[in-house]
């Protein structure tokens, strides 16, 4: 941070653009300077008209004309001019972007090479090697870390007593009210409604005798 | 525009004389130098010649010739002589430092009158640039003074090549912000820029 | 390489931003807190005076937060219809400071009309300072030798001062007299206005107009008509 900016560099592509860029200035300043040019032949064939000189006035207006055609020329060029700046501008903004792709694709094939398979398979076995090494010094010093298998039936007993704590009461509704709802829509619609009428009827019956 | 309204202390004839009291010529030397500041300032005047002529405003459809003078006072009949304008000019040159020699070899070229810093004018100028995406690019002088479709802030508009000069050289390169490429036609002129 | 310099610009800009932001809060508390003190004397103005030890401990709270005790005693005295001698010793101790800021601009002559915004110009005190209160902060300076006195030119009065007490020597009469022509001349005086009033000869004319040019009482202006020299006294430029 502390040290001396460095002054950036010109390149030789800035200095075509900049060849350009001058021409463009020459072409906008030439036709800056045409228009008043047509401006003021304009106001003398009007001064000539009034006069009554018709040549004079027509040779104006020729003339201005002639100027028109110029201008609109110099917009084609400038036209022309000012794509191509554009272009090369694009160009460079496009070589950057290879140059920045060509980079990151060296970083990747570097960090590829790196992650070779061999390489990792390698690592894997020798984790696993280092892996067994401990378990064989662990039972050798009796602290394998598991449960004896009185200890593992104790655990399984544990875990069924809870199991019907939590699940046994809860199942049994469960697995009715499945029932109940899978079997009624299967039912077909004709036979359904007798019994919906019959339910109706058995519900209904207690209130309004009448109707039955 | 309006013409420019000229403080009280314009139309006090001792003004135009040098006064022989150094503690009041000081006091007198400081007023004139604050007077050509708002002066130039309130016709965005760049450079003014020793005696006082106008030599460059942005404003292009100003006619500095009917520019009310600096140093003459009609309604009270009284003008600075050369000899004084030049000691108020170094006053502002050397004490003020608001103020430079175009060409420090011939005073007579005129001077650059800084009613705003070197180093604000290429704040201005860097801000622009870089608020347009141009940084990097190569601008030529006519694109970064007079283009009239690069929307160029109105303080930038018909900048003073000399003082664009000082900008560059003195600030901008300096702080390596800026590299300058000289113009095709003429060697000897600055015609481009590229600002980073 | 080029974004840190960006990086640097933006940095720089917030922490400008902050301190600013800080800066005015704490200028925000501090004539908060000047003000609290001033109220403050006010009310126990008295126990101020009494207790050596109060004053001394509310003396040393003013001057940390940039409070002239001396002012505040301004402030404090000015509300009493009986202004005391307090309220005139710190009054002249404004006045000194006004004629030592306006000394290189009117030569040690300032005019009352001039000198009374200037004292006023206090955003503390509500009270009109006039005349008569100048007069009498003076007697206060006097004591300390006559580097100031009062002319009365023309029925306006005038406060002279010079450093050197010790010439004693002042305004003569004759300078005077150049300044009364000065009030009737619009502010300009030359030598022939000096003899047709006063008879002077030019040798007289030029002792006394060279002294007051001297001493900064007057600008020269040699672009008169007919080139005669015109001296003019610098207080046109404020009235």
């Amino acid at each position: 941070m502390g040290q001396q900016p460095s002054t950036p560099k010109i390149t030789a592509q800035d200095r075509a653009i900049f060849q350009m860029k001058q021409q463009r200035d020459k072409l906008k300043q030439y036709q800056k300077r045409l228009n008043v040019v047509v401006l003021r032949q304009t106001n003398l064939a009007k001064e000539a008209l009034s006069k009554g000189d018709k040549e004079r006035a027509l040779f104006y207006l020729r003339s201005k004309k002639q100027q028109q055609s110029v201008i609109s020329k110099t917009y084609e060029q400038l036209d022309n001019l000012e794509n191509l700046i554009g272009t090369i501008e694009f160009k460079l903004i496009e070589k950057d972007v290879v140059y920045g792709l060509t980079q990151g694709n060296q970083v990747l094939q570097k960090l590829n090479t790196e992650m070779s398979v061999d390489k990792i398979d390698k690592l894997m076995d020798e984790v696993e090697d280092e892996r067994l090494k401990v378990d064989e010094v662990s039972e050798i010093l009796g602290t394998k870390n598991a449960l004896s298998n009185s200890e593992e039936l104790e655990v399984d007993e544990e875990f069924e007593r809870m199991d019907r704590e939590i699940n046994g009461t809860v199942q049994l509704p469960d697995v009715a009210n499945d029932t109940h709802k899978v079997s009624f829509p299967e039912t077909p619609s004709t036979e359904l409604e007798p019994e919906e009428a019959q339910k109706e009827e058995q519900q209904n019956t207690p209130n309004e005798p009448l109707v039955a | 525009m309006e013409p420019y309204e000229f403080p009280k202390i314009h139309s006090f004839p001792p003004m135009y004389t040098q006064q022989p009291n150094a503690t009041i010529l000081d006091n007198q030397l400081g007023s004139w130098c604050d007077i050509i500041l708002s002066y130039c300032e309130y016709y965005k005047i760049s450079s003014i010649t020793l005696t006082g002529t106008v030599i460059y405003s942005q404003f292009d459809d100003l006619d500095i010739t009917q520019l009310p003078p600096v140093f003459e006072n009609k309604a009270i009949d009284r003008a600075v002589n050369d000899e004084f304008k030049s000691t108020i000019f170094r006053h502002l040159i050397h004490k003020s430092k608001k103020a430079e020699y175009i060409n420090a070899k011939s005073p007579e070229a005129g001077v650059l009158i800084y009613w705003r810093s070197l180093v604000d004018w290429a704040n201005l100028i860097h801000d622009f640039v870089e608020n347009t995406g141009q940084s990097g690019t190569v601008l030529t002088v006519y694109e970064l003074t007079k283009s009239e479709d690069s929307g160029l802030p109105a303080d930038l508009k018909n900048f003073d090549y000399n003082m664009l000069v000082k900008v560059l050289k003195n600030v901008l390169i300096k702080q390596g912000k800026a590299q300058i490429l000289m113009s095709e036609d003429d060697p000897e002129q600055i015609g481009g820029v590229k600002i980073v | 390489m080029y974004t840190t310099g960006h990086d640097r610009d933006a940095f720089s800009r917030l922490g400008k931003q902050l301190s600013d932001i800080h800066s005015s809060q704490l200028s925000t508390q501090l004539s908060v807190f000047q003000s609290a003190l001033i109220n403050f004397a006010n009310e126990h103005g008295e126990d101020i005076k009494q207790n050596l030890e109060f004053r001394s401990k509310f003396t040393e709270l003013c001057s940390s937060v940039g409070l002239d005790p001396l002012e505040l005693s301004i402030y404090t005295n000015s509300k009493d219809d009986k202004r005391n001698n307090n309220f005139y010793i710190s009054l002249s101790v404004r006045i000194v400071e006004v004629c030592q800021e306006t000394r290189d601009l009117n030569g040690g002559l300032i005019s009352f009309k001039e000198l009374l915004p200037q004292l006023q110009n206090n955003v503390n005190l509500h009270s009109k300072i006039t005349d008569t209160d100048v007069t009498k902060a003076l007697e206060v300076l006097a004591r300390l030798g006559n580097g100031y006195e009062v002319l009365t030119i023309h029925g306006k009065n005038w406060l002279k001062f010079s450093l050197a007490s010790t010439s004693s020597s002042g305004f003569t009469t004759d300078q005077r007299k150049v300044y009364e022509v000065c009030t009737f001349m619009g502010g300009q005086v030359s030598y022939r206005l000096l003899r047709d009033n006063y008879g002077w000869d030019k040798i007289r004319c030029k002792t006394v107009l060279d002294e007051m040019i001297m001493n900064g009482f007057l600008w020269v202006d040699n672009q008169g008509v007919n080139g005669e020299l015109h001296f003019w006294e610098p207080s046109w430029i404020s009235s």
